[in-house]
């Protein structure tokens, strides 16, 4: 593979866990917070398995395998936290959760 | 400067189509459409990952994590109705580190090369299923928590 390809690659998983860091840093909704870190993790799963793609080993490839299905659990399990927080307050919004409101 | 090939195209086009979803998931106002850009974003994930010769593990990340983690992202959207927004006092700190955290990402990434790979799924199946039998035993038990989540949220009292 060229250099340009892994430059393309390389650049392609940092931007998107920068976005997704980015988005999860300034949402005020749980839900888009949620969003943004999946948005890091896709970028992650890309680095990690750009990264041992040089390496014989099938180390890389199982341990991409289980993150995702540990990724779906943790969104699966995040999403119905954030389902019964709607229904206990009313909103997803994370500074009208009592104990995270914003002091000024 | 010789002209791309089709390969190097469709990598272009994966890596942007990616990137351009994953801002609009962000940058967007409705939780509804971020879901499902969020969706777009992981079919142009798996697209360079398949790109990358990982075709099973590209795949398996359409399946499982298109498939069902973004579904049930967009289901859990509906649920709980409109977003609540952006914290614009946060944007020039995040900004900051979200450059610092792509360039760290970048100068770790940059030591290896990455190539073509070609996987044996045999040996694949045998390595998860053999070496990593525990593994895969504790990820069915974390599985049968999110069926107990599931539940939670369904049997909850109004």
């Amino acid at each position: 593979m060229i250099d340009m390809m892994a430059e393309i690659y390389f650049l392609t998983s940092a931007l998107l866990a920068a976005v997704g860091a980015y988005g999860a840093l300034v949402s005020r909704s749980a839900i888009k917070a949620l969003i943004s870190l999946e948005i890091l993790f896709n970028g992650v799963v890309l680095g990690a398995l750009a990264l041992t793609s040089s390496s014989a080993s099938l180390g890389g490839f199982i341990l991409v395998v289980f993150s995702v299905v540990l990724g779906s659990v943790e969104v699966g399990v995040l999403v119905s936290i954030l389902v019964l927080l709607y229904r206990r307050f009313r909103s997803v919004d994370v500074y009208q959760v009592p104990g995270l409101e914003v002091v000024e | 400067m010789s002209p791309l090939s089709m390969f190097e195209v469709y990598v272009l086009l994966a890596a942007l189509a990616s990137l351009v979803s994953a801002a609009l998931a962000v940058k967007v106002k409705e939780d509804f459409y971020s879901a499902i850009l969020l969706g777009l974003t992981g079919l142009g994930v798996a697209a360079l990952i398949g790109l990358l010769g990982y075709t099973f593990l590209a795949v398996f990340h359409v399946m499982v994590y298109v498939g069902a983690t973004v579904t049930f992202v967009v289901f859990g959207v509906l649920l709980v109705g409109r977003g609540a927004g952006f914290e614009k006092r946060m944007g020039v700190p995040a900004l900051a580190v979200s450059a610092l955290l792509a360039a760290a990402l970048f100068s770790l990434l940059s030591t290896s090369k990455p190539t073509r790979v070609n996987i044996d799924l045999s040996s694949a199946a045998s390595a998860i299923l053999g070496e990593n039998a525990v593994a895969l035993t504790l990820l069915a038990l974390s599985l049968a928590s999110l069926v107990i989540a599931g539940i939670a949220v369904a049997s909850e009292e109004r």
